[in-house]
C-alpha cells in the first residue's frame, strides 16, 4: 500500500501533459504547421531540404495576417490526422479536401484552393482515348454523376488504377469503380506516378492541381489528362486548412485570414506562379 | 646401433607366417608437414591373421603411418597397398592426389578404422552407428544389416545400449560402439588408432578386453597403442617406430623383452612397467 | 463498451483479410531463400572464386536496410526500359513477385551466414569416420554434414524466421495489402491509431508464437531428449 501516494503524485503530475497540450493554448503567439513536402506544387522538398511550395507560401501570408510564427514540419500523409488530434502539430496544409468523413474527427478553415480530380494516362495508350474529356462534373449532380461514370466505365473495365492511400480520389473509386477496375494504393503520388511511367498501371486518379507538377516534370510530355473532371460530393468543398476541434478561435483567425487573402487576390497570384493556373475559389 | 634413413631395422619372421597373403602394405612411405618430416619412409606388411601393434613415441608416426593405409593421410612418396591393390596417386598441381576416388573410397570401405576419439555420428543411435555405413555404403539390405549389427553390439557388451545415443555413453561405451560400427563392414583388416588413449583408466580394460577377443579370433588388425603391456600380450608381430622410420621389428618377444636396438631398448624400458 | 467491441471486431475481420498473403509472402520467400543459401553455402565451399562472389552478396543484402532493396527492386528497376522490354518483365511487373523476390534475396543473405555456422560447428571426427568408411562427398553432405549442420544452425535460424514474418509487413510499400498495409489504410480511414495497430500487433504475435512453437517441435524431432553431445 505504501506505493499508493507516490503513485497517485505521479499521476497528478503526468496528467496534464497528457492532455492535448493545445487545450491549454487559448492565445495563438507560434503554431505549428504540417505539411508532407511530397504534393508537388502545393509543398515539396527543395534541394536543399527546405519545405517550399505554394502552401508554404500561401501559409507564411496567413500567419502574417494572424499576426502570428509558424514554423513547418513534414509528415507522413497516412498519418497525419491521428498526429494532429494528438497533439504533435496545430495545422494541416498539404492539399487536403474537406470532406463530411474528415469533419467528424477535425475541424477546416474554409477553403483555400478548389481542384477537380481526374485521370492521368499515357499517350497512345488504351485509356487515351476515355469520352468526355474535360467535361466538368459535380458528383452532387445524381444525374450528371451517373451518365459521366456510365459512359467511362465500358473502356476502363478490367483496368488497373493508382492511387494515392487515403484520399478523397480512393473514396471516389471505391464508391463508384470498385467492380469495374482494380485499384492500387500507394504511399505516395510519385509512387503512382512512377508505376504509370513503368506500364504497372494503366492510370492515375488525383487532383489536376498536383498533375501540374507531373506533367512539368521531364518525361511529363508522355502523359495526358482524360475523361471528366469530378468535383463535389464525396471529393469535399476544396483544400481547407485542419485543425483540432478544440481550437476554433484558431479556426476563426484562419477563415478570416483566407477570405482577406482571396479578397486581395494572393491567393490567385500565389496560384498562378505555382500551378500557371488559378486554383484560388470563387468566393 | 644406428638405423640410417630408409634402411629397415632388425627384423625376424617365422617361415609358417609368410605363406599367408599381405593384407595391408605400406611401401616407403614418407610424409611431412610443413617442415616437420613425420614418415621418412617406412615399409610394412602385415599378413592375414597377423595382430600387428605399432609402438613409439609421441611424435614418431604412429598414427600418421595408420591413417595412410586408408589414405586419410596422402603420402608425399611411397605406396600403400590394400590385399594386393595398390591405391593409385597421381600428381596434380605440386600435390598428390588419388587417381580414382571411387577405387579408394571402395576400399576404405573393407577396412575397419578405430579412432583415438571415437567419432561417433552424434545423430545417430548406438544402432544407427552400426547399420549407417552398411546400409549406405554397402548397400546391403537394412534387415541383414541390423542383424548383424544387433549381433556385433551383442559382442561388445551394448546390447542393451542400442537405441541410445552416443552422448548418453561413457567413453568406453562409445569405443566398443565405435568397434562394433567398424566390425559391421565386414572389413579385410581393423586399424586401431590409439583405441584407448582418450579414456579414463578404469575404461581401458573393457575395450582392451573386447579387442583381445578379436585378436583370438584371428582377425587381421594393426593397432597403434601407447598400451605396451596390452600390445605384449595380445600381438603377433610388433614395430618400433622411431622418429619416422622403423626402428626395430619382430615378435613381441623380442621387441618388449629383448630389444636388439638400443633406442628400442631405452624406450621399451622408458615404459614398459616390469623388468 | 460494445460499440468498441464492435469496432474492434470488425477491424480485426478486416486485417485478417491480408493474413493469406502474409503467409504467401513468409513461405514462398522463406522457402527460396533457404534453397538459395544452401546452394550458396555449397558453393562457397566449392570454388574460391565462387566463394568471394557470395561473400559480396552477402555483404550488400545484409549492410542495406530490406526497405531500400525493396524499393529499388520495384520501383527502381521499373524505371530501366531495358527492363520493361526484357523477358523478365512480365514477373517484375507485379508486386507480390517483387515483394517475395526482395524478401528472398534478403533471407538468402542471412540464412547463408546462419549455414556457414553451422556447417563449421560439424565436429570434424563425425567427417573423418565418414570418410573413414568410404562414404562419398556428396553422401557425406547427406548423411552426416548437413543434418548436424542443420541441427546446430536451427535456434539462430528460428531468429531469422521471426524477423521474416515481421519483415512482410514492408510489401504494403510496393502497394500489396497484407496486414500492415490493411492496417495502415484503416487508420487512415477512422483515424484510431491504437486500436487499429493494436489489433494488427495481436495478429502477428499470434502468427509469431505458432512458428516459433513449429520450431521447437522440429528441433526435438530432430535432436530427441539425450542426443545432443
Amino acid at each position: 500500500m505504501r506505493f499508493l501516494r507516490p503513485l497517485a503524485a505521479a499521476i497528478l503530475f503526468a496528467a496534464p501533459a497528457l492532455a492535448p497540450a493545445a487545450a491549454l493554448a487559448k492565445s495563438y503567439k507560434h503554431i505549428t504547421i504540417a505539411t508532407e513536402g511530397a504534393y508537388a506544387p502545393y509543398n515539396m522538398h527543395a534541394p536543399d531540404g527546405k519545405l517550399i511550395g505554394f502552401e508554404i507560401d500561401l501559409g507564411n501570408d496567413l500567419c502574417a495576417r494572424m499576426k502570428i510564427t509558424c514554423t513547418w514540419v513534414a509528415q507522413d500523409w497516412d498519418s497525419m490526422i491521428p498526429a494532429l488530434n494528438a497533439g504533435k502539430f496545430d495545422a494541416i496544409m498539404d492539399g487536403m479536401s474537406i470532406t463530411p468523413a474528415r469533419l467528424k474527427v477535425i475541424a477546416f478553415s474554409r477553403n483555400y484552393s478548389q481542384s477537380p480530380t481526374v485521370f492521368l494516362v499515357k499517350k497512345g495508350g488504351p485509356l487515351a482515348t476515355m469520352p468526355d474529356t474535360g467535361l466538368a462534373v459535380s458528383l452532387d449532380d445524381k444525374t450528371a454523376a451517373d451518365k459521366a461514370f456510365a459512359a467511362i466505365k465500358p473502356i476502363l473495365k478490367g483496368k488497373t488504377v493508382g492511387v494515392q492511400v487515403a484520399t478523397i480520389q480512393l473514396n471516389l473509386l471505391n464508391k463508384y469503380l470498385k467492380d469495374t477496375v482494380t485499384i492500387r494504393s500507394y504511399k505516395t503520388t510519385q509512387e503512382h506516378d512512377l508505376d504509370l511511367a513503368a506500364g504497372r498501371i494503366d492510370a492515375a486518379l488525383a487532383s489536376t492541381a498536383y498533375f501540374v507538377s507531373t506533367l512539368g516534370r521531364p518525361g511529363g510530355n508522355a502523359f495526358v489528362e482524360v475523361g471528366p473532371r469530378f468535383t463535389g460530393g464525396l471529393l469535399g468543398q476544396g483544400t481547407g486548412v485542419g485543425m483540432r476541434k478544440s481550437d476554433p478561435e484558431l479556426k476563426a483567425m484562419f477563415d478570416k485570414a483566407i477570405n482577406a487573402a482571396i479578397k486581395d487576390g494572393t491567393i490567385k497570384k500565389l496560384s498562378l506562379k505555382w500551378f500557371k493556373v488559378d486554383i484560388s475559389p470563387a468566393s | 646401433m644406428a638405423v640410417a634413413s630408409g634402411e629397415q631395422g632388425v627384423t625376424s619372421g617365422s617361415a609358417t607366417e609368410a605363406a599367408k597373403p599381405v593384407v595391408i602394405e605400406a611401401i616407403g612411405v614418407e610424409k611431412k608437414f610443413g617442415a616437420n618430416k613425420v614418415l621418412r619412409g617406412v615399409s610394412l606388411a602385415a599378413r592375414e591373421g597377423e595382430v600387428v601393434s605399432i609402438v613409439g613415441a609421441s611424435g614418431s608416426g604412429k598414427s600418421t603411418l595408420l591413417r595412410c593405409f586408408p589414405l586419410l593421410e596422402i603420402p608425399d612418396a611411397g605406396d600403400v597397398a590394400i590385399a594386393g591393390e595398390v591405391l593409385a596417386l597421381v600428381e596434380r598441381g605440386g600435390r598428390r592426389l588419388p587417381r580414382d576416388i571411387g577405387q579408394v573410397q571402395r576400399v576404405r570401405s573393407e577396412l575397419g578404422f578405430v579412432f583415438q576419439s571415437f567419432n561417433l555420428w552424434p545423430h545417430r543411435t548406438v544402432l544407427g552407428n552400426v547399420v549407417e555405413a552398411p546400409v549406405h555404403v554397402q548397400k546391403r539390405p537394412r534387415a541383414e544389416c541390423v542383424a548383424e549389427a544387433e549381433a556385433l553390439l551383442e559382442k561388445v557388451g551394448l546390447a542393451d545400449k542400442r537405441d541410445a545415443w552416443p552422448a548418453q555413453l561413457s567413453g568406453g561405451q562409445q569405443q566398443r560402439a565405435a568397434i562394433a560400427r567398424a566390425l559391421a563392414m565386414r572389413p579385410k583388416a581393423l586399424l586401431f588408432d590409439e583405441p584407448t588413449s582418450a579414456l579414463d583408466p578404469e575404461l581401458v580394460g573393457e575395450v582392451l578386453r573386447v579387442i583381445r577377443g578379436l585378436a583370438e579370433e584371428g582377425r587381421t588388425m594393426l593397432i597403434v597403442t601407447h598400451e605396451m603391456s596390452f600390445a605384449a600380450e595380445v600381438s603377433t608381430r610388433a614395430v618400433f617406430l622411431d622418429a619416422g622410420i622403423v626402428g626395430e621389428e619382430g615378435p613381441p618377444e623380442q621387441i618388449f623383452r629383448h630389444p636388439q636396438t638400443d633406442r628400442c631398448r631405452a624406450f621399451v624400458s622408458r615404459h614398459l612397467a616390469r623388468g | 463498451m460494445m460499440a468498441e467491441l464492435a469496432f474492434l471486431f470488425g477491424v480485426t475481420r478486416k486485417l485478417l483479410g491480408g493474413l493469406p498473403l502474409t503467409i504467401e509472402l513468409v513461405t514462398l520467400s522463406v522457402a527460396t531463400g533457404a534453397l538459395l543459401a544452401v546452394a550458396m553455402a555449397l558453393a562457397r565451399s566449392a570454388s574460391r572464386i565462387a566463394a568471394v562472389l557470395v561473400s559480396f552478396y552477402v555483404f550488400v543484402f545484409r549492410g542495406s536496410p530490406l526497405l531500400l532493396q525493396m524499393f529499388f527492386i520495384y520501383y527502381g528497376l521499373g524505371q530501366f526500359a531495358a527492363v520493361r522490354d526484357s523477358f523478365a518483365w512480365p514477373a517484375l511487373r507485379d508486386p507480390t513477385f517483387c515483394a517475395i523476390l526482395s524478401l528472398a534475396l534478403n533471407t538468402a543473405a542471412y540464412t547463408s551466414e546462419i549455414l556457414r555456422g553451422g556447417l563449421a560447428s560439424v565436429p570434424s571426427g563425425a567427417i573423418e569416420a565418414g570418410r573413414a568408411v568410404g562414404m562419398s562427398r556428396v553422401m557425406l553432405l547427406r548423411r552426416v554434414v548437413l543434418p548436424l549442420a542443420i541441427r546446430q544452425a536451427l535456434p539462430a535460424y528460428s531468429n531469422e524466421l521471426i524477423a521474416m514474418v515481421k519483415s512482410t509487413s514492408l510489401a504494403s510499400i510496393v502497394t500489396l495489402m497484407e496486414v500492415s498495409g490493411i492496417a495502415y489504410a484503416l487508420v487512415s480511414e477512422t483515424y484510431r491509431a491504437i486500436e487499429v495497430l493494436s489489433c494488427a500487433g495481436a495478429i502477428y504475435l499470434v502468427l509469431i508464437v505458432l512458428l516459433t512453437r513449429g520450431v521447437w517441435l522440429v528441433e526435438t524431432w530432430l535432436s530427441p531428449a539425450g542426443s545432443r553431445a
